[in-house]
């Protein structure tokens, strides 16, 4: 038998891209603009398919509703940081590139603005204070610059790349 | 289960030009910038970025950086960060500095951070040797521009105006700003939607009155000054924060009906002669459900009896208490006992114990790490020497049953416990009275294993009420 705080609780179903289903406590839930939405509305019957997420995605990102869900206080809604919530984000988040993109993405696609602050913060951190080439390197992004364009971009702008 | 290998996201340039926009934003103009070379795709990507994060001190950058933006017609600019770090060259340039204000300005600006620090150091009672710069000089024009939502100004000197008008203001942070209180109660009129204004530094007065209607959210940081006299009326306020020295006379705060939560942090310890500023100082806190409190020791918050006699319960609405400081003496438990007392629906008592004397020599490991391998192999003897010596040793604990303690108090955490003597006191005092705890969460600090075996046994020996769950950590 369930127990009465359990009765109490709702539960919604999630469902991934790959078809697993995650079962999440409503305020959970609730982080995600999106889903904040549909339950709103009153579309949450059965699991809801969320076709851009995939598995692996989903849970890292439903850890971090669970988190900041269980965390919410009035402090925290006039941007007073939480020094523990601060620290752990930043565990959180510290992970590797393809993982962190597809957080980032999924953050974007189920509206939780706080997490796609986080995650984009976070390449943004990566990125700041190295060299174009090591930009490149790091992100493996190809140079489709010709020479003589290069050295153009370069000329326009000699105090960007002293 | 399918294999997650539907996502093909595996580069930044799998990514949006959107998210790649969102991303641009976090970093200074100048690194964002420089993202222009990286490729064809890149190439006028950061000229579309709603942020502007400018270094005045570098002058030729700053100006190149103008011409460059100049391009940028009509995309808008949602926020702009000025930044005049290390040196005060840049007043040369004054003009310019004027020139990033109104071009954002035209672009629909919301958000405007000026940072004029010049290099000092953040510590937070350090604040007298600061290097005094030229004034960083607001234009008129932003004085009335009601586009603002948010308002940042560090080392800033704001004049009087004949018209301010923030009409949509809603967050204002000044740090260490040169303003006159009038005038600084002149740009909060100017505020009507103010939701949270934060305070710091404010310095060399003795007296602040404010008003504001709307505030929700209130932050005071560094009030070193000897303040003889804080008053504010901000009858609607939610979040109250405070950090500095103890106001000397007079603090009052008009009646906050729908405070919430206020957190207090002494930087400087009380003393005894303080005790009636400080009763008169928390008790204005009375409406708070969420209080928390930052002491260098927390036995000062002793209340005297002849003082509180006859009152009744300061924190009528208190749910959540957190108490952190160094616990020096068994006088805190009597702060302790205090607090319950004036706390009568309490339900979460958080203490965080920071460590006196840090100093833990290698040589004391040493003589630890032998006394805990003697300590095993007596392990049975100890345990029955406990036995004996507890009841004996916290004789002198006070006896009290208070409301909280006997209906509402159901969580207690414990926080950096070495388990010596006080603390061990403390517990038992806490664990011995509170008949409705549900739960102890105890987070121990570095100690021998051993020592934290005989901790928890002696904890779960005076437990009040057997069905509280204990977790030792």
């Amino acid at each position: 038998m369930m127990s009465l705080a359990a009765q109490k609780e709702k539960k919604i179903v999630l469902r991934s891209s790959d078809g697993e289903e995650f079962e999440v406590e409503v305020a959970t839930a609730r982080q995600s603009k999106m889903i904040s939405n549909m339950i709103n509305d009153g579309c949450v019957e059965g699991s809801i398919p969320l076709f851009n997420v995939d598995a692996r995605t989903l849970a890292k990102v439903i850890e971090y509703c669970r988190r900041h869900a269980g965390a919410t206080r009035i402090l925290d809604e006039y941007d007073n940081p939480n020094e523990e919530i601060k620290s752990w984000d930043a565990t959180y988040i510290d992970v590797h590139q393809t993982i962190l993109y597809d957080i980032l993405q999924a953050a974007d696609y189920l509206e939780i603005k706080d997490l796609l602050d986080l995650a984009c913060e976070q390449v943004a951190n990566i990125i700041r204070g190295k060299h174009v080439e090591e930009i490149r390197n790091t992100f493996n992004i190809k140079n489709d610059f010709t020479v003589e364009e290069e050295k153009e971009i370069r000329k326009q702008h000699p105090w960007l790349f002293e | 289960m399918a294999k997650p290998t539907t996502n093909k996201n595996h580069g930044i340039n799998d990514l949006s030009d959107a998210a790649l926009l969102h991303i641009l934003s976090f970093l200074p103009t100048k690194n964002a910038a420089q993202t222009s070379l990286l490729s064809k795709r890149w190439r006028y990507l950061w000229i579309r970025v709603p942020v502007l994060d400018i270094d005045c001190s570098n002058l030729v950058c700053s100006s190149d950086l103008y011409a460059a933006l100049q391009h940028r017609k009509h995309s808008p600019i949602r926020k702009l960060r000025l930044q005049f770090h290390g040196t005060n060259h840049c007043f040369r340039h004054f003009s310019e500095f004027k020139d990033w204000i109104y071009f954002s300005m035209r672009r629909g600006l919301e958000e405007f951070y000026l940072d004029g620090a010049v290099d000092h150091p953040t510590a937070c009672l350090s604040s007298d040797h600061r290097p005094s710069i030229d004034k960083h000089l607001l234009p008129i024009g932003l004085m009335t521009y009601k586009n603002l939502r948010v308002l940042s100004l560090k080392d800033c000197s704001i004049n009087a105006c004949v018209r301010m008008d923030f009409g949509c203001l809603e967050t204002l942070r000044l740090s260490r700003p040169r303003v006159k209180p009038q005038v600084l109660q002149q740009l909060i009129d100017s505020c009507p939607l103010l939701r949270s204004f934060v305070l710091e530094f404010y310095e060399h007065l003795k007296n602040l009155e404010l008003r504001c209607q709307n505030l929700k959210s209130m932050k005071l940081i560094c009030f070193h000054s000897r303040w003889s006299r804080i008053e504010f009326d901000m009858p609607n306020l939610q979040s109250f924060y405070y950090k500095g020295y103890l106001p000397e006379q007079v603090f009052s705060l008009t009646n906050p009906v729908n405070l919430i939560d206020a957190e207090i942090c002494f930087c400087k310890g009380l003393n005894i002669y303080t005790d009636i500023s400080f009763r008169n100082f928390i008790s204005k806190f009375g409406q708070a459900k969420f209080l928390r409190l930052i002491t260098p020791k927390i036995e000062e918050f002793v209340i005297s009896k002849n003082l509180s006699e006859g009152l009744p319960p300061f924190f009528q609405r208190l749910k959540q208490l957190e108490l952190k400081g160094s616990m020096t003496s068994t006088h805190t438990i009597f702060a302790i006992a205090n607090f319950l007392e004036f706390s009568p629906i309490l339900e979460v008592l958080s203490m965080i114990f920071v460590p006196t004397a840090t100093k833990m020599s290698l040589e004391r490991k040493e003589t630890e790490f032998q006394a805990s391998i003697s300590c095993l192999r007596h392990h049975q003897m100890m345990m029955d020497s406990d036995m004996e010596s507890d009841d004996a040793e916290f004789h002198e604990l006070p006896k009290v049953s208070y409301n909280c303690l006997q209906h509402h108090l159901r969580k207690i955490k414990l926080v950096n416990f070495q388990g010596v003597a006080d603390e061990m006191k403390l517990a038992k005092f806490l664990i011995g009275s509170a008949i409705a705890l549900e739960e102890i969460h105890i987070q121990a600090i570095e100690q021998t294993f051993c020592h934290h075996m005989r901790v928890k046994r002696k904890l779960l020996r005076w437990i009040i009420n057997p069905h509280t769950e204990v977790t030792y950590v």
